[in-house]
């Protein structure tokens, strides 16, 4: 006979089991999306990121504690509008080396009003300027944050300031898309030599037959002045946007690419000049760009979907520096070696036929694309991640291109079979294996589950846009 | 239960819980200073810790709790008798509630414990050097 005492503990073992469920059916990531099919309305303006009266302003990039000496241009940040239909976003390029996803928060929150006016979504995209100054914290002095907080406030004040201008700078227009293949403009320093060789290109020709607006993108490590510099400046990327003003009319804004792995630009001066470098890769880009290109008309058809997920943190180095305050993306508890993971997103915009697919890091091309070092690989036994571009292609879209360092800043993100940390000093040193290969980019890495966090991000998302 | 006896559980178990409050309030006091009372050796370390100024303490400090458990009942014993034999585990119960207090204590979602451990596994395979 069933007892009282038995029934009440069926209830509560059933009750338990369910929450379970519904807990385990309910996990994964939050994806957002808006849509809308109308014309192409979009909008362009600029605002200089002025440095505050007191520093110290340390350069980002390469050493430790190194202070810029001389301005030669100012950082800007440059945002576009774009809507068409109920679809609509702000992109704001910053000429800096990265932002993490607390200052986006920042810049989201200064565009509150906005936001709130017309549904909009943002995104911040950073050029990953190697002469700007430290936007991220790791080039002050070792275990001091490197960031000048009156900059900082400047550059959330510059992001509102252009995308609030670039707002009321809207006009209705054609989009067309190009991409042009480039050659003999690269150097990649870590095998496998694989690389985006293409200019993407996103042009708006607004119908009232005013000053047009280019987003440019391409995968190289914005460094053309190199790593002995202490000029501010935007680097090729300002150089570029410039030069295709001086001789289009047109706005233009530039977003990085696949530039992990390491990608940059070739040194084009012998006997190496970091000014004369700078002009002529600038020149070599701006040919391209404003170059004869075949350009495909996009239909205004438009969305923007993004997925918040969690990344496993592995490196040390980072864990010490979120502790001190430092960096300042969401960790919390989870599976990482460190005991944490971070948040983060990825998102894609659809442009007509067009897709742009935003990565928060640094992400090496062969991930993207496929390829890699085989059994030459640190750990050949190990499986690399679906590559994305076959990941948008299994949901027909093919005609894709990268854009990196978007919304986060989570470092190179490296294929997992060679990923290769050193056994003394995990994070700190790089690792120096004995067939010479190259682990630097394992040291500014979350870790080695950061491209598997990617990937399936990346398929829960199309999956809910096919849903 | 008798009066007393519930008396007799109530006493210690609050005598607990209070001293996890202290050993908890020294550990967050300690974190959030730590700044300062390195400033006094370096400015530099000064510099590097005063982000710990707004350190938090975790939910439930159990090595804490456990700490000032085994406190209460070597305390509970001295007053028996033998006091010098439980003097010694009682202070240092107190003390290892103080030091797990402190590293229990969170800062920027990072818990102070979870810094240490990696740092001591490079210190101890010698690779501290590279952090210069």
């Amino acid at each position: 006979m069933k007892t009282g005492k038995s029934i009440t503990m069926k209830r509560c073992t059933a009750l338990l089991l369910a929450l379970l469920c519904a807990g385990c059916a309910g996990g994964g990531a939050l994806t957002t999306e808006s849509s809308g099919t109308g014309p192409w309305i979009a909008g362009c303006a600029y605002a200089e990121i002025p440095l505050p009266d007191e520093g110290p302003f340390y350069i980002a990039g390469y050493h430790n504690g190194w202070e810029i000496t001389e301005v030669r241009d100012l950082q800007r940040a440059t945002a576009l509008w774009l809507e068409a239909g109920d679809c609509r976003t702000a992109i704001v390029s910053v000429d800096c080396v990265g932002l993490g996803s607390d200052t986006v928060a920042r810049i989201r929150d200064a565009l509150g009003d906005l936001t709130a006016e017309t549904g909009c979504t943002v995104h911040v995209v950073a050029t990953h300027d190697h002469a700007g100054l430290d936007t991220l914290g790791l080039w002050g002095p070792v275990a001091e944050d490197g960031k000048n907080p009156a900059f900082m406030d400047n550059l959330v004040a510059a992001c509102r300031d252009a995308v609030l201008r670039a707002y009321e700078d809207r006009r209705a227009g054609k989009l067309y898309a190009s991409d042009t293949e480039m050659e003999g403009m690269y150097r990649d320093s870590r095998d496998p030599q694989i690389w985006d060789p293409m200019l993407h290109q996103v042009r708006f020709v607004p119908d009232d037959g005013g000053a047009g607006i280019r987003v440019i993108s391409c995968g190289a490590h914005a460094e053309s002045l190199r790593g002995a510099n202490t000029r501010l400046s935007r680097d090729y990327p300002g150089v570029l946007c410039d030069l295709v003003e001086e001789r289009t009319g047109d706005r233009a804004l530039f977003l990085p690419g696949a530039v992990g792995g390491l990608i940059m630009t070739k040194e084009f001066i012998d006997p190496f000049d970091a000014e004369e470098n700078l002009l002529v890769t600038g020149e070599k880009l701006a040919q391209i760009a404003c170059g004869p290109c075949e350009e495909v008309e996009l239909a205004p058809s438009f969305s923007d979907t993004s997925v918040a997920f969690s990344v496993p943190l592995d490196n040390t180095t980072f864990l010490y520096y979120k502790f001190l305050g430092i960096l300042g993306n969401e960790a919390k508890p989870g599976a990482g070696e460190t005991g944490y993971e971070l948040g983060t997103s990825l998102s894609v915009l659809r442009l007509g036929t067009k897709t742009l697919l935003l990565i928060p890091g640094e992400i090496f091309p062969e991930l993207v694309f496929g390829g890699g070092r085989g059994d030459m690989a640190a750990h050949p036994e190990r499986e690399n991640p679906e590559p994305l571009g076959e990941i948008l292609a299994s949901h027909g879209l093919d005609d894709f291109f990268v854009v990196g360092l978007a919304d986060d800043e989570l470092g190179y993100i490296v294929p997992p079979d060679d990923f290769l940390v050193d056994e003394r000093a995990p994070y700190l040193e790089a690792a120096k294996p004995a067939d010479g290969s190259r682990h630097y980019e394992e040291t500014n890495s979350v870790g080695r589950g950061c491209a598997d966090a990617i990937a399936n991000a990346l398929r829960e998302l199309l999956k809910s846009i096919s849903e | 239960m008798k009066p007393n006896r519930v008396r007799q559980l109530l006493v210690p178990a609050a005598a607990v819980l209070l001293l996890t409050a202290l050993f908890s309030a020294a550990g967050i006091l300690f974190v959030r200073h730590l700044g300062a009372i390195l400033a006094g050796i370096s400015p530099a370390f000064g510099k590097i810790f005063s982000a710990l100024e707004r350190a938090e303490l975790v939910p439930v400090p159990w090595a804490s709790l456990v700490c000032a458990a085994g406190t209460v009942l070597c305390a509970m014993r001295i007053g028996r008798g033998r006091a010098l034999l439980w003097l010694l585990p009682t202070a240092i119960l107190c003390l290892m509630g103080i030091v797990t207090a402190i590293l229990s204590v969170r800062a920027n979602g990072i818990v102070f414990f979870d810094v240490l451990r990696p740092l001591a596994k490079t210190a101890l395979s010698g690779g501290l050097d590279a952090l210069g």
